[in-house]
């Protein structure tokens, strides 16, 4: 289940990362996951944006651990988790790569997929960043 | 978004191992009114789905484990798990997900991508179709139930396209399934039974007609083949002009109801203790009989048959064992009828001619229908009377029960029932004051008759063995030679009483009480014996013949008696010669035509008695190898004064001539006579007793040789 987040890259209104990796988010996919709160109920972005934190890092061991192993199969199946996760998240350019690999998996053609698991890393990091403050921001609130 | 008014909130169970999807998912379908009940995986679902039975099931594709249409397809499989509708969650651009979404058998798909707020609607509308799903199915439970409680079926046949439109209780009582039952009037019709097809065809026709309606009780043969019996109503609608369209048909199984009716029709009628009819149901048939008897000028005759000192046994050996010899001796009754002879041609022509009821106790009573006397009556009784004489094994001994019998002739006895078995119980009593295992008449003259004929026939049994049978022997004389070429052997009965009793008075009594069997053997071995004398003392006689009963080839092997005869008497079987008329080749015709082939493979000659009296046909000369063809006496009789008379004969005789077989004129008596037949080419003559003594064998040209050494041609004495 994805919300349809836009590709529009937007400047991060907030601090920019040390290592200068700007992750490329929606921040629409936010607005939407916002309009499902209801009233008297605990904060949903929160508990996404959570569940994400809490999650994904999880994935991205099993995509190291199964290119490592050459394992096509666990490959696909954990992009193609990760690919929908971030998507939710408005996390569209680790969507975007994802998608590649969980391509790449699916056509058991993983041996040339470091370079796109390295940027996978990297854009993942970048979105934790981003991630982390907004829930440091909710939570201050 | 709110759920539907005046509905409880619909329940969605959600099946998605991205705990992210799923929160969303929970959350749009929250915000529009549903309740969401979440798995991690395809087995999570069903095991929830098991649980709590949730209104409608999303499954993402995608899973751990059972995926996405894996889970749908176990939940297909599931009681009740076939209607709810199940949404399919599949990547957008993967065509081959959504067309094996389908055969799983997902109500629908989406893909991914879709906002939660379109996935709501979605759900909605899935739901409301799977509610007026549900509400047809609820209305189709509900008819099927209570026609399966009213034991009724229904079903619609559109006349247009014949479909014929069957609920499930139909299909149960006419015994096939949904699968196997084709949906059109003609599989509808090979369900009915194939003997009742054509009335229920007709009924139908009547009501499309609008001349009757369509009611009727008719079988129905299952798959399992059983069959029952189902009533069938049905209407028709037409057109404002009259046009049928349709007809709408009930269907009920009656089979059980049918049943309770025959059981207590069985109850009304019939005796519970032996089987057989009750009184009801003979005065039923007496009544009917008399009728008949009446207006058709029919002699039947009714019975009342009474086991003698009967309370005895119920007193000394207790009522079960008297039960189960009342038992024993209906089924000596009916079984005694079924042997008898006597009544197997009136059976023949009408199947109910015989009633045996027990009216209670130790009564029995037999309604015949038709008879040809009252001497048929007699014997009836005797051997039912003899048949109930037979002992019994009861309560590990023997017994031995008589009983006595009344008999009454209808209508003369009596017109009307009452008076009918009033003296059938007179009879009875009488029966049982002379001293009991006995019938008696009602009518005083017949009892005379019958008391005649029994002195006679006790007289007749010990005749053989007194030596009070006599043969007499005929001539036979060819007519070509004018010499004695045979004799025919002819009985007389020498009573030490009453004198000469000519053949017609004891041999149809010998008949019924079957005493011509000992009679008929005792003729063919004295006649063989008699011819062997008569070679030995070298006379010329070519053969000797004897007459044959109907009873004797019924009743014995006649071909062993003549056989036992050639052999002891040490006769040569050319010289024996038998005679048949036609009334007993009429009976059992191919076995007689199998009993004359075995007598003639004896080497005996086989002659055709009385041919031209009865049924003669040339059919039976074809079928029997006769030797001899025997012209009655009837015909000689006129053979010089009609000219008919001596047509007939002279066909006889060409058509004997080309078959091959050697002609014989009975009751020849004048000389005029004699050379009339020798002018139409008859082979031999048998001049009368009377004849060859009156006008002497010489005066007719015959030889005399051996007259004077052949002593029974003047004498008529052994």
């Amino acid at each position: 289940m994805s919300t349809a987040p836009t590709t529009t890259s937007e400047p991060n209104p907030q601090p920019a990362p040390k290592e200068q990796i700007a992750a490329k988010t929606s921040t629409q996919a936010w607005d939407t996951i916002r309009a499902l709160q209801r009233p008297g109920q605990p904060d949903l972005l929160e508990k996404i944006l959570g569940l994400f934190v809490k999650n994904s890092q999880d994935l991205v061991d099993q995509l190291r651990g199964a290119l490592e192993q050459n394992d096509a199969q666990t490959v696909f199946r954990a992009a193609h988790t990760l690919k929908s996760s971030s998507a939710n998240v408005g996390a569209v350019g680790l969507a975007e790569r994802c998608k590649e690999l969980e391509a790449l998996g699916r056509q058991n053609q993983i041996g040339d997929a470091e370079d796109l698991f390295a940027q996978i890393e990297a854009e993942y990091g970048a979105v934790l960043t981003v991630l982390h403050a907004e829930l440091q921001r909710t939570r201050g609130v | 978004m709110t759920a539907e008014p005046h509905q409880p909130i619909p329940r969605v169970l959600v099946a998605d191992d991205d705990p992210i999807a799923r929160s969303l998912t929970r959350a749009g379908l929250e915000q529009a009114g549903f309740l969401v009940l979440e798995a991690e995986d395809g087995e999570g679902a069903l095991v929830l789905y098991d649980q709590q039975r949730p209104d409608l099931v999303v499954l993402d594709v995608m899973m751990p484990g059972l995926d996405g249409f894996q889970t749908c397809e176990e939940l297909r499989r599931r009681p009740g798990g076939d209607r709810v509708p199940v949404l399919i969650m599949t990547g957008l651009e993967d065509i081959e997900s959504v067309s094996r979404a389908y055969e799983v058998g997902a109500t629908d798909f989406a893909s991914k991508s879709i906002t939660t707020l379109l996935l709501s609607h979605r759900v909605r509308y899935l739901l409301r179709g799977s509610r007026t799903l549900d509400a047809l199915h609820e209305s189709r439970t509900s008819l099927n139930r209570a026609q399966r409680i009213a034991q009724l079926g229904s079903w619609e046949w559109d006349l247009d396209t014949n479909r014929l439109l069957a609920t499930e209780q139909t299909l149960r009582i006419l015994g096939t399934t949904a699968w196997k039952f084709g949906g059109t009037v003609e599989s509808y019709k090979q369900t009915i039974h194939p003997d009742d097809l054509e009335s229920w065809i007709q009924s139908i026709e009547g009501l499309l007609s609008g001349q009757s309606p369509h009611s009727l009780d008719h079988r129905v043969m299952r798959i399992t083949g059983v069959e029952r019996m189902v009533h069938e109503e049905a209407e028709v609608e037409r057109t404002p002009e009259g046009h049928p369209i349709r007809v709408i048909g009930t269907v009920q199984d009656v089979s059980d109801r049918r049943q309770a009716e025959a059981q207590l029709e069985y109850l009304a009628y019939f005796d519970h203790l032996t089987g057989l009819p009750n009184r009801r149901l003979f005065l039923d048939r007496l009544s009917h009989t008399l009728l008949t008897a009446i207006r058709y000028q029919r002699l039947g005759a009714v019975i009342a048959l009474d086991i003698d000192r009967f309370k005895r046994i119920n007193d000394t050996l207790g009522h079960s064992v008297g039960d189960q010899l009342l038992q024993e001796v209906g089924e000596r009754l009916v079984q005694g009828i079924r042997r008898s002879d006597m009544l197997a041609r009136y059976r023949a022509a009408d199947e109910g001619s015989v009633t045996i009821a027990r009216f209670g106790g130790d009564e029995f009573y037999l309604l015949l229908n038709e008879i040809g006397s009252a001497q048929d009556a007699a014997k009836v009784t005797t051997r039912l009377l003899e048949a109930i004489a037979k002992p019994y094994t009861a309560a590990e001994r023997e017994i031995v029960l008589t009983a006595s019998a009344g008999i009454t002739l209808l209508p003369l006895d009596g017109e009307d029932v009452d008076t009918l078995l009033k003296h059938c119980d007179t009879a009875m009593h009488h029966a049982k004051e002379q001293g009991r295992s006995r019938y008696h008449f009602f009518s005083e003259t017949l009892n005379v008759a019958a008391e005649a004929r029994l002195e006679l026939e006790e007289s007749l049994r010990g005749a053989v063995d007194r030596g009070e049978l006599r043969l007499h022997y005929q001539p036979q004389i060819s007519l070509a030679t004018r010499k004695i070429v045979g004799a025919e052997a002819l009985i007389r009965w020498q009573h030490p009483n009453k004198g000469l009793v000519p053949p017609g008075d004891f041999i149809p009594l010998a008949e019924d009480s079957g005493l011509i069997v000992p009679i008929g053997a005792w003729v063919i071995s004295t006649a063989c014996a008699q011819a062997k004398v008569w070679q030995s003392m070298g006379l010329p006689l070519v053969r000797v013949a004897v007459n044959l009963s109907g009873i004797q080839f019924t009743e014995s092997n006649v071909v062993d008696t003549v056989r036992d005869a050639l052999e002891t008497s040490g006769l040569d079987p050319m010289r024996f010669e038998v005679e048949l008329t036609e009334t007993i080749m009429m009976r059992q015709i191919q076995k007689m035509i199998a009993t004359v082939g075995e007598l003639k493979r004896l080497g005996i000659r086989i002659t055709m008695d009385d041919f031209g009296t009865g049924y003669s046909s040339l059919a039976y000369l074809k079928h029997f190898d006769f030797d001899t063809l025997k012209i009655d006496r009837s015909f000689v009789k006129d053979l010089t004064s009609d000219n008919n008379s001596s047509a007939i004969v002279e066909a006889i005789i060409a058509m004997s001539h080309i078959l091959d077989i050697s002609t014989l004129a009975e009751g020849v008596e004048t000389p005029e006579q004699s050379a009339a037949l020798q002018r139409l080419g008859c082979d031999e003559v048998r001049a009368t007793a009377q004849a060859a003594r009156r006008q002497s064998l010489k005066r007719c040209g015959w030889s005399t040789v051996f007259s004077s050494q052949f002593p029974e041609l003047s004498t008529e004495h052994r």
